[in-house]
């Protein structure tokens, strides 16, 4: 289990981490989201001893980390690097011997994990030769194959196209399924919202959202409305309660002031029996990004 | 798995990485190139290189017996006036040369575009024919003889005027001495200068493309480092074996050719084993760790694959500067020289060079390599110290910028 108290960081006068606290469990994955300078990185490399905390305190099973712990690390820079000229293989054998891994058991296993992210290139390629997309899928492998009890991955859905980023998706549900704590970041609030179990979001160092992603949603109060009726543009927007219409070819997304907004509508759009959809939501997590950011700037 | 283990998996990839490298092959092999194609040359140029061939035309057949019997490296052939002039323009003969029966003054008709004959070899030839001539004339005795060919005796003495005395220097200032003090001197910056570069450029790409990030989430900074340094020194001891076992291989050849055997016969081979051999040899080693180190400094500082020029430049103005100082160390024992022989970095080619040209004792050397040793550790602690935070701080405006954050972070991490 990976403790975050209060952590606090400066660089001289700016803070980058202020007072963040959270808690990650073995088989939970949490996402961790913000703006460019939010604090993320700064975050990830206080967990891994890389910078020292100012205040605060972070544990791992109880225990301060340490390198006795680097075994069960798993972990992604944002920024990708890997040596060019070295052969596929090689690349994630010494990786993975990093992380205590035997030679042997790596090569026993490259193949499964060449399967499981579907790579494109034989081992003995070199890596300068790969895709783009393959190099990060090898990346992935090498920070993946020694199966970390505590992944931490910066951005790592950037860059992916919709199929390599649900194949990612199920390589991190599987090492969720085999007890690892998985913190990650990414803009990417689709993402976010399939696969994250927990949700924290940073602003300016500070945390302004934490919790379950469907109990944070579900807090801002179901505010979406999708409609398909009779009704018209002009009639909807008679209602009370309602901020702001947007067509969509015959139907309609609303944004009502609370919740309660919707009975009325239900009513006056159903009163002739059957219509095709009525369908009243909480914000999504892109849009609670979008409003949490615009509260800082307003 | 412990971070000995460690040490050993960041040392094999750092080894056999490079070994496996073209610019590693190619800095190992060029010097056995070289040496191959030198020496096919010379075996060449001896293989057809044959005797020029000079048409001799002499009424006195004791002239070309003569010129014959002397090691000239000339084919001398006795010809008649016509025929020698035919073979010439057959091209037959390089020169004729005709000399005359009684005073043995000579004329000699070179083709210009044949194998080049000394005048200066053709005329001592003559001068020992007309010597021999005379001494059978004169009736001398072989102890007149020598007596007469003896040449006068030379002996040398070089001082330096010392508080207003003179003082004899150690007749060590040699031929072999300075050969050898060049070629310590070149090999020492050849190979600081070629394996501290490529260090740096190992750590500075890892740190401009991210994979330090990773590195340092799986192993110690301090490991990481020292098992870097390791790789590297033993990359320079598989060169050094590389060219012995060449060496053992080529000598059984190389030592049937009289040009060899010619050169190798005129050096003192016990300075290898010797008090300052084995002190040059420890400044090889202090040197080749000291830049290392060096180095891994500066690599660790460059924020991006740019700047890694920049993290190698300290290292070649440092050699630039030991290799000038052994350049004026060979030509005089000045002040400065004497300073700089006891300055980490420069000293480990200037000291080679004082100790070699008998301007500094052993034991200046050996105070000289025990404070380059001292300094090496107290330099290694804080490179290995302030690497862990360098390697993380990423500046965009360069190099100088990055030295003052690093410093920065370290003084901050330290007050915590």
């Amino acid at each position: 289990m990976l403790q975050v108290q209060d952590l606090v960081k400066r660089f001289g006068e700016m803070t980058a981490v202020d007072h963040e606290s959270f808690t990650i469990k073995p088989g939970e994955i949490m996402g961790l989201i913000g703006q460019n300078g939010a604090g993320k990185t700064t975050t990830f490399r206080m967990i891994l001893n890389f910078i020292r905390p100012d205040a605060g305190q972070i544990l791992w099973n109880g225990q301060p980390l340490t390198k006795a712990d680097y075994n069960q690390v798993g972990y992604l820079p944002e920024e990708r690097g890997l040596y060019p000229k070295m052969q596929v293989e090689d690349q994630i054998i010494y990786f993975a011997r990093l992380r205590g891994m035997k030679t042997a058991d790596v090569k026993a296993q490259i193949d499964t994990w060449f399967d499981r992210f579907q790579v494109k290139g034989k081992r003995t390629d070199k890596v300068k030769d790969l895709s783009k997309g393959n190099q990060q899928k090898v990346q992935l492998i090498a920070t993946l194959i020694h199966m970390p009890k505590l992944v931490i991955l910066d951005e790592p859905f950037s860059g992916l196209d919709p199929v390599n980023a649900s194949l990612l998706q199920d390589g991190i549900q599987m090492l969720r399924d085999n007890g690892s704590a998985i913190i990650y970041s990414s803009h990417d609030m689709g993402n976010v919202e399939a696969i994250s179990d927990h949700l924290l979001m940073l602003r300016a160092g500070e945390v302004v959202l934490n919790g379950q992603v469907d109990t944070i949603r579900e807090s801002f109060g179901r505010t979406k409305l999708f409609i398909e009726s009779g009704l018209t543009q002009a009639q909807l927007a008679g209602f009370p309660g309602v901020l702001s219409i947007k067509p969509h070819g015959h139907s309609f997304e609303l944004t009502l002031q609370d919740e309660a907004a919707g009975q009325a509508i239900f009513q006056a759009a159903t009163a002739n029996g059957y219509i095709p959809e009525f369908n009243q939501q909480p914000p999504t997590l892109d849009e609670i990004f979008r409003m949490k950011v615009g509260e800082q700037r307003g | 798995m412990n971070n000995v283990d460690k040490f050993w998996v960041v040392f094999s990839q750092v080894f056999k990485k490079n070994v496996r490298s073209g610019s590693w092959l190619f800095l190992v092999a060029a010097p056995i190139i070289f040496a191959l194609i030198g020496g096919g040359l010379v075996y060449y140029i001896s293989q057809t290189n044959a005797s020029p061939r000079v048409a001799v035309v002499s009424q006195n057949p004791a002239v070309t017996n003569g010129l014959k019997a002397q090691k000239t490296g000339i084919d001398f052939v006795a010809r008649d006036a016509q025929t020698a002039e035919r073979q010439l323009t057959a091209e037959k003969v390089d020169g004729v040369l005709t000399v005359s029966a009684t005073d043995l003054t000579a004329r000699y008709t070179g083709r210009e575009n044949a194998k080049s004959v000394s005048v200066d070899q053709l005329k001592q030839a003559l001068t020992n024919v007309k010597t021999q001539q005379s001494v059978q004339q004169l009736k001398l005795t072989p102890a007149q003889v020598s007596a007469l060919l003896a040449p006068a005796k030379l002996t040398t003495r070089t001082v330096t005027i010392q508080d207003g005395r003179q003082v004899a220097k150690q007749n060590s200032a040699n031929a072999v001495n300075r050969t050898f003090a060049i070629v310590v001197v070149v090999l020492i910056i050849m190979v600081t200068m070629t394996y501290g570069s490529m260090l740096a450029q190992e750590i500075a790409t890892e740190k401009g493309s991210r994979i330090m990030e990773i590195l340092l989430s799986s192993v110690s900074a301090t490991t990481q480092f020292f098992g870097k340094i390791a790789g590297i020194f033993a990359l320079l001891l598989t060169q050094i074996a590389v060219y012995v076992v060449a060496f053992a291989i080529a000598w059984p050849f190389l030592s049937h050719w009289a040009v060899i055997r010619q050169l190798t016969a005129g050096i003192d081979w016990s300075f290898l084993w010797n008090a300052p051999g084995l002190v040059t040899l420890g400044f090889f080693v202090i040197g080749t760790l000291s830049y290392a180190v060096l180095a891994a400094l500066t690599g660790s500082l460059v924020s991006n694959q740019e700047q890694v020029s920049q993290a190698v430049m300290p290292l070649s103005m440092l050699g630039m500067l030991g290799y000038f100082g052994a350049l004026i160390a060979q030509a005089s024992d000045s002040m400065l020289v004497q300073v700089g022989s006891y300055i980490p970095f420069i000293n480990v080619s200037l000291m080679p060079v004082q100790l070699t040209m008998g301007h500094a004792s052993t034991l200046q050397a050996v105070i000289s390599l025990i404070w380059s040793t001292a300094f090496l550790g107290l330099f290694t602690w804080f490179t290995a110290t302030v690497y862990k935070h360098n390697v993380l701080v990423y500046s965009g405006s360069g190099f100088l910028q990055s030295m003052r954050t690093s410093w920065q972070i370290w003084r901050s991490e330290r007050s915590h």
